[in-house]
């Protein structure tokens, strides 16, 4: 409960850092209680302030994020407050009445709406996502290309792909016949629970190894868990080939003595593709 | 303090039917799914059956609205609080309608124009395409293609949208990243639409001035605005219309909940019961009962002190007047 309790808390810290529709959400509902005379729907007025209250108080959060189960985060307890609805509601009703009040009045009207134009939308983003689409597209493009030209390179019956992690992100993505030693599951545990698999050691090490060798392009990996010991090259890629390996993709940036020793375990000749080198097992 | 709510539009309206509509294909979608989970279909299969129950549905909708339609001439559709009204909008309400089909037509334009998906925690295109390519229901892990070692989760293996979304890629030829990412949001994109002009409907109801005409269009103006307002972060609403709008949640929290919430205010209660199991087709409530049932459940007990109190002061009322004619 005190882990619940803990994600309540800074959960509702980080509900309110990105955007301010949540105090939006406020002045609403008090707009809707105290600033009108009638409340013409008093039910989900009244809902949507206890929901309200309960998604904030850390007690009654954490006890909505215990009937939600851990697999939703903090923010989808506001499920249950109709957000969207209550604020256009709110707002409708402040807007409609004013200008019934100032029936012809433009000069009164006018600045007024644009107020409450002006307080929407400094209470987000007008599209603003959280993430870099235009990276993202690029690295859709490259993955999707180089993907497409080892697809037309292999000739066997089922491709198992092993590749540095910005091409297996999308490798299922674009072609589901392509099979994966890992997915990005490795990376982001959130997508673990949808399944009971786990990886085993090895699996986690042919992960690793391959992103020390992009981002290094050296062919032995020091690792100290579980005790200090070095990783080579020969003993990823002999892993690999028993998961049923059969396409291995390196950084370009790879060591020359990288591509020989890698060379000589596969008796194969390295090609290269789009900036990698590709090792093809047929 | 308290007025007469919406209770009074009772009308089925075309939005009714529209999204109504969509959770009969989700049910169908949920039948074919089980029935594949349980005999161990092939996806084929399935897709065959879910295919055949859509056109069985179909044609039984298209009799039951030629059966209304012969029954009922010309009246329907055309009811005074249907959401296409044809009648001239005022200046205001035609200016803020013109302001709401512009705003709505640029998110349009950002869901079409790619990239814009949020597929962190998400693997609906990858299980999509393993469906496809497996010719299976979750046999292999949609990560790697590799038959699962341990299995999943038996309350996520019922969960019917990617076999909704993988039978259509199959019938219309379309890639899974195709259908999840740009078909199935546009549908949803419109539905949310559609459950927010029913609020609309049940929040503003007719009145003898035409201030309700305005309320309306306003009210929709600023949904359309909180969408863009709202897409800074996942679980707002605008960000998971815009962004994630294949997902299970995107369809509770900006189709079902709005239409759930008109249906509360207009006390249908039995479509409105509807939305309990399709949400528990399409989302992972896993062993809680999900939203749509606290939701209604509240809103039905608010409703019911709501009625009973405006029975007491009618009855009050009644009582005034007795004792009053006693007097007299």
């Amino acid at each position: 409960m005190a882990e619940y309790l803990q994600s309540a808390w800074t959960g509702w810290t980080g509900y309110t850092d990105n955007g301010k529709l949540p105090a939006l959400l406020m002045a609403v509902l008090l707009f809707l209680w105290f600033g009108r005379k009638k409340r013409e729907q008093a039910p989900f007025l009244v809902y949507t302030s206890v929901m309200t209250v309960c998604c904030i108080l850390p007690v009654t959060a954490a006890l909505l994020m215990l009937y939600q189960t851990k697999f939703y985060r903090y923010e989808w307890i506001w499920s249950l407050v109709p957000v969207t609805a209550i604020i256009a509601y709110g707002l409708t009703c402040a807007w409609t009445e004013y200008r019934a009040e100032n029936k012809g009045q433009w000069k009164k009207t006018v600045p007024v709406t644009l107020l409450l134009l002006t307080l929407l939308l400094f209470c987000g983003s007008l599209g603003g996502t959280l993430w870099d689409r235009d990276t993202r597209k690029e690295e859709r493009i490259t993955a999707y290309s180089v993907l497409e030209q080892l697809s037309g390179r292999y000739s066997g019956d089922t491709l198992c792909l092993w590749a540095p992690g910005e091409i297996m992100e999308y490798a299922r993505e674009k072609d589901a016949g392509i099979l994966l030693p890992y997915g990005r599951n490795i990376r982001n545990g959130f997508l673990n629970a949808y399944s009971y698999d786990v990886y085993q050691e090895d699996t986690v090490m042919l992960e690793q190894w391959m992103e020390h060798m992009s981002m290094t392009g050296e062919p032995d990996m020091e690792t100290e868990l579980p005790s200090r010991y070095v990783v080579t090259l020969e003993t990823c890629v002999e892993k690999a080939l028993e998961q049923g390996v059969n396409c291995i993709l390196i950084t370009g940036e790879a060591s020359d003595n990288a591509l020989a020793r890698i060379e000589k375990v596969l008796e194969i000749k390295a090609e290269a593709l789009e900036g990698y080198y590709l090792f093809l097992v047929q | 303090m308290f007025d007469k709510g919406a209770a009074g539009v009772k009308k089925g309206l075309f939005g009714d039917f529209l999204i109504a509509g969509e959770i009969i294909i989700i049910g169908l979608a949920a039948a074919a799914h089980l029935s594949a989970i349980v005999l161990g279909w092939s996806f084929g299969r399935c897709a065959l059956v879910f295919a055949g129950l859509v056109c069985a549905a179909l044609a039984g909708g298209a009799g039951v609205l030629l059966f209304r339609w012969i029954h009922s001439g010309k009246r329907f559709f055309g009811g005074e609080d249907r959401i296409f009204a044809l009648r001239n909008p005022g200046r205001t309400e035609g200016c803020l309608y013109a302001v709401f089909a512009l705003i709505c037509l640029s998110q349009l334009i950002f869901i079409c124009m790619g990239d814009t998906n949020y597929r962190e925690g998400d693997m609906t295109v990858e299980t999509v395409g393993s469906f496809l390519a497996s010719d299976a229901l979750y046999q292999v892990n949609p990560m790697t293609g590799f038959p699962y070692t341990q299995g999943i989760p038996s309350r996520l293996k019922i969960l019917c949208l990617p076999t909704l979304y993988a039978s259509l890629a199959r019938m219309t030829g379309l890639s899974p990243a195709a259908v999840v990412w740009k078909v199935i949001p546009v549908i949803i994109f419109v539905s949310s639409y559609a459950a927010f002009t029913l609020l609309s409907f049940s929040l503003f109801p007719e009145t003898a001035d035409d201030s309700y005409r305005e309320k309306r269009a306003f009210f929709m103006t600023i949904v359309s605005l909180l969408v863009w307002v709202g897409a800074y972060q996942p679980g707002m609403d605008g960000f998971q219309l815009l962004c994630g709008g294949w997902m299970g949640v995107t369809i509770r929290n900006l189709v079902l909940l709005p239409w759930l919430l008109s249906l509360c205010l207009r006390k249908k209660w039995f479509l409105a019961a509807l939305c309990i199991p399709a949400e528990a087709c399409i989302v992972w409530t896993l062993y809680g009962c999900g939203v749509c049932l606290p939701f209604l459940l509240c809103m039905g007990i608010l409703q019911g002190c709501r009625g009973m109190r405006g029975l007491r002061e009618k009855k009050g009322g009644r009582q005034n007047l007795h004792d009053d004619m006693r007097l007299d």
